[in-house]
């Protein structure tokens, strides 16, 4: 299958030829497939060339919104002070006040690690004590009511 | 890429060298009937090709320009300009222009009527740029334009309104509505 390829759009680019690097900034964001990252400020890098690319994302904050691959699956969405991805990877990494929902279930940490296509989701906390890792399981409607 | 700055300002150079030469000849041919000259330029150069050697005696550009006239007023216009330049790059640069004109008594060098700039990169890949006009201004290692420009170089794509490049850095600066697709 044809890899997926990504679209930027931002208010304006600096592109440097000699380090291979882009930087994105102003109303910056990046699609691909189903997923979408915005943010303020995206720098990517050329990791290869075989249009294999890193992408670093900077907001305030940086948001992501994954819709489900198939019908019946939750959308995944989430935000921190940072988001990282790689179009050779299917994991994202969030940085800093960082969130993750996925129905209505919801982890906080200082560094979570989701997986687009497995939907598992690793999450670190900070180096403070009220940094801590926090998750939030919502009981299946109907279900569980006492 | 700077020196491709250079490369249109040796054209000026050489057309005001010819200035000199036209003036000296009149003077001694006066009874001779005068050449006309295109659209009241002064004097020309027409299918002038221009090489310009390093200091180590390597080729460090050469451009062809189809016709150059100058005029009275110290402006130029030229035809048709082509510049491979390979001077202090890895690769080349080939610099092309249908049109070009310098105002009177300056050294920006307005290149319009399509311009496309194409850059192999070290690793062989071909960066293509193109847009509609784009000002070179020398004094300021700067070239920029308002219009649309078009990057595209294998698995990239880049499009947006108004460009500038540093030509010290190598860095190429979109302005506005900025578009880019990786394809892997």
């Amino acid at each position: 299958q044809q890899p997926l390829p990504i679209h930027i759009e931002s208010n304006n680019a600096d592109l440097s030829q000699q380090r291979g690097t882009s930087t994105y900034t102003g109303n910056v964001v990046l699609t691909r497939g189903g997923l979408t990252l915005t943010g303020n400020k995206l720098v990517i890098t050329r990791i290869n060339d075989r249009g294999n690319i890193k992408a670093v994302l900077d907001g305030s904050p940086a948001k992501f919104d994954k819709q489900p691959d198939r019908e019946g699956d939750d959308v995944v969405t989430g935000h921190a002070s940072q988001i990282e991805y790689a179009n050779n990877d299917s994991t994202i990494v969030l940085r800093g006040n960082a969130v993750v929902r996925r129905g209505g279930d919801e982890i906080n940490g200082q560094v979570i690690r989701h997986n687009l296509d497995t939907e598992r989701t690793q999450a670190e906390r900070g180096s403070s004590n009220n940094e801590r890792v926090r998750i939030t399981i919502q009981p299946e409607s109907g279900k569980d009511q006492p | 890429m700077l020196r491709i700055v250079a490369i249109l300002l040796a054209v000026s150079a050489v057309l005001l060298g010819l200035r000199v030469v036209g003036l000296d000849r009149a003077r001694t041919d006066t009874d001779k009937p005068r050449l006309s000259t295109p659209d009241n330029s002064d004097y020309y150069m027409s299918d002038a090709v221009v090489r310009q050697m390093d200091d180590q005696g390597k080729l460090a550009y050469r451009m062809t320009v189809a016709e150059s006239l100058h005029f009275p007023d110290d402006s130029a216009r030229l035809t048709d300009i082509d510049v491979h330049y390979l001077a202090g790059t890895k690769t080349y640069w080939d610099v092309t222009a249908k049109q070009g004109r310098i105002p009177p008594g300056e050294r920006d060098i307005y290149l319009y009527d399509g311009v496309t700039g194409r850059h192999p990169r070290v690793d062989g890949d071909v960066v293509k740029i193109v847009t509609d006009n784009a000002w070179v201004r020398p004094d300021r290692d700067r070239i920029d334009t308002q219009a649309h420009v078009t990057a595209t170089q294998p698995g990239q794509r880049v499009e947006g309104d108004g460009m500038v490049v540093n030509l010290k850095t190598d860095k190429l600066r979109l302005l506005e509505n900025v578009q880019v697709t990786y394809t892997p």
